[in-house]
């Protein structure tokens, strides 16, 4: 599996990505390194004993990342709660946290299949 | 120069390793994963310029408390801060720019935009540097040269008075000291720093009006006849009429101004019984009271032609008991405040050194003008006005207005020699006058290391020196040639292509017979030769008659 057709499972924008960086060498970096990110973790853990507050850190700089390397749909997922979480609306922040973990684990699913075909 | 240095400051890696990655090649980047990291590696290298790229939401400290830790504690002018915006909420970058932020880039990075950006911004920051400091050096230029002219005026005055050498330099160190403590004491002048830089610089020009003296009295050795004295009286008048005789947008300078309240006013005394005006206490201007009083104090711990130097303890209890005129109480209160400062400072004159200068390049100075490196090695050193007189400045050796002026009057010149440096014209047209000019540079230094410590050397025309000996037998003065010619012949200028220095010297030699020295060298002097010719060496005494008609 090539770096492009990873980007199509896991639903990111590898065109938009590589045109901005340049080199595919970095955005393939990048991709793998995220795979050590702990910004998800770092959410769910503040969800879980009802920081929102860091919360709110966590998802937002999920979605900082996303929009660098070009996530687009765990870029829409973090957002949502990225504004749930800013108007203090910790309701939608949690009904929405199924989808992003789906899209999390989804995009870290494909990033390890990638991960071994290059290491294959 | 090393590369820029660049400050990340972003709580996610992710983020700090991918502005790393498009950084680093030409920026010296350093990350910060929050603000607290930031403002302490900001303030550890607190002599650097700073490019920092600064997220807003993080944890300890946030962007904008970054931006206001700067704008505290005044880093603006070294830490330029780009904002990372990640997403485009038009409020914080408002706050940001508000809070000092100079632009902002956005997420997701465009690797392009980001070197974009910051090469910009960094071009901009170097330009308005160099624009300043362009302006900054363009000031101090006109200051010092504002400061060279004052001095050279005042020196042509002093000139004529040969014994007050140092005077103005002391006048202007004392009138300085003086004013420090008048500040301290009072705001009832209201001094700023500038004020009391102009009072001092103007303090030098306190007795142009002397130009108009006859000599004869200003340097007469005994007590002025009453007459004399007023004749004397007359120099603060005539000085102050110089100055108001200068055209309308001159006259109106603050110099200009402050220097005739100083001229005219130096004399008044603070009783009313002073000259030329009678003025009585604070009608007097402060620069001319501060100036009268260092010049007396000046000129009682001075030896004139009239008087001996009195030392510092008796001058200060003389002027403080009203021997030496009429003080403001409050001057006299000043005066005894510096008066330690004064007693340090005139103990050793060396250690007066222009204030300015020494504080901008830490040279040592004596009497107002940078020490000159190879005037250190010829020990007959003259001071002040003295240097700027008589020493070639391209040579740092005497100049010909020394050797016209001040050698007749020696005793014990037993020889003089000329020295031809042969070819110069055609060194300087074929390698240039900077060439020209080392290959002179280069003869003055030896000859100086040549000849013994009272022997003086002296640049004469453009391609010849003199060397003016001091006690010195016949047979000695021969070897004495013979060695500087056998010194040159084995010398090689340095760098520049192998060039030879070919001197021609020939010279003079009687004991005790300075005017027939003096005109053989004239002669000689005269005397065409071709290049490179030998000159001739004659010994006066060995030619009787024949000596005296050269």
């Amino acid at each position: 599996m090539n770096l492009k057709e990873c980007y199509l499972k896991f639903g990111g924008d590898y065109d938009e990505v590589v045109g901005r960086l340049r080199r595919e060498q970095l955005v393939t970096k990048f991709f793998l390194k995220f795979l050590d990110d702990k910004s998800f973790e770092l959410y769910e853990e503040a969800m879980a004993r009802k920081d929102y507050d860091e919360a709110l850190r966590a998802v937002h700089t999920l979605k900082g990342i996303c929009q660098n390397l070009g996530f687009t749909r765990l870029y829409h997922s973090s957002v949502q709660i990225n504004n749930a979480l800013r108007e203090n609306d910790v309701g939608t922040a949690i009904r929405l946290s199924d989808q992003l973990s789906m899209d999390y684990h989804l995009l870290i699913e494909a990033a390890q299949e990638f991960k071994a075909s290059m290491e294959g | 120069m090393g590369k820029q240095k660049i400050l990340i400051v972003d709580d996610s890696e992710m983020n700090r390793a991918l502005l790393q990655d498009i950084l680093e090649d030409r920026y010296d980047v350093v990350e910060a994963e929050n603000g607290v990291q930031a403002v302490n590696i900001l303030a550890k290298n607190d002599k650097d310029f700073w490019f920092v790229l600064l997220d807003i939401m993080m944890p300890e400290m946030n962007g904008f408390d970054v931006l206001n830790y700067i704008n505290k504690h005044y880093w603006n002018d070294r830490v330029v801060v780009i904002m990372i915006s990640s997403d485009d909420s038009p409020e914080n970058i408002i706050r940001a720019y508000n809070l000092g932020a100079f632009d902002y880039i956005s997420r997701p990075f465009d690797s392009v935009i980001v070197h974009k950006r910051v090469a910009n911004t960094m071009l901009l920051y170097a330009r308005q540097h160099d624009l300043e400091d362009a302006v900054k050096e363009q000031f101090y230029e006109q200051q010092k040269n504002s400061d060279l002219m004052v001095s050279i005026l005042s020196y042509i005055v002093e000139f004529r008075n040969g014994e007050s050498r140092l005077h103005i330099q002391h006048v202007k160190n004392i009138t300085e000291q003086i004013l420090m403590q008048l500040n301290r004491l009072t705001d009832k002048y209201d001094l700023s720093k500038s004020d009391m830089d102009l009072i001092c610089m103007a303090s030098a020009l306190h007795d142009i009006g002397k130009i108009s003296i006859p000599e004869n009295i200003l340097n007469k050795p005994g007590r002025l006849t009453p007459e004399e004295f007023e004749m004397m009286k007359t120099h603060s008048e005539v000085g102050s009429n110089m100055l108001s005789a200068l055209p309308a947008e001159q006259f109106n300078s603050p110099l200009v101004k402050t220097a005739y309240e100083i001229c005219r006013w130096h004399h008044e005394r603070y009783d009313g019984r002073g000259y030329p005006d009678g003025l009585k206490g604070e009608d007097i201007p402060i620069s001319a009271q501060v100036v009268a009083m260092a010049d007396v104090y000046d000129a009682l711990t001075s030896e004139r032609c009239y008087k001996k130097a009195f030392s510092h303890d008796t001058a200060i209890s003389m002027i403080t008991n009203g021997q030496c005129g009429a003080f403001n109480p409050l001057l006299l209160q000043c005066l005894t405040a510096a008066s330690d400062k004064l007693k340090v400072l005139f103990a050793n004159p060396d250690m007066v050194q222009d204030r300015r200068k020494g504080e901008r390049t830490g040279s040592k100075t004596v009497s107002g003008y940078p020490a000159r490196r190879s005037m250190k090695e010829m020990t007959y050193s003259p001071a002040g006005y003295m240097k700027l007189l008589y020493i070639d400045s391209l040579t740092n050796v005497f100049n010909r207005r020394y050797y016209e002026e001040q050698l007749p009057n020696f005793p014990n010149i037993d020889a003089i020699a000329l020295v031809d440096v042969n070819r110069l014209e055609q060194i300087n047209n074929q390698y240039g006058q900077y060439v020209g000019d080392t290959v002179l540079k280069c003869t003055a230094e030896t000859l100086v290391s040549l000849v013994r410590k009272n022997d003086q050397v002296i640049r004469y025309g453009s391609d010849n020196f003199l060397i003016v000996f001091d006690s010195m037998e016949k047979d000695c003065f021969a070897r004495k040639l013979a060695e500087i010619k056998n010194y040159f012949d084995e010398l090689v200028v340095d760098d520049l292509l192998q060039l030879h220095i070919s001197i021609s010297i020939g010279g003079v030699q009687g004991v005790g017979k300075p005017k027939e020295l003096f005109d053989a060298i004239s002669h000689l002097l005269n005397h065409a030769k071709n290049p490179g010719e030998q000159l001739p060496i004659y010994y006066l005494d060995e030619m009787g008659d024949i000596g005296s008609k050269i």
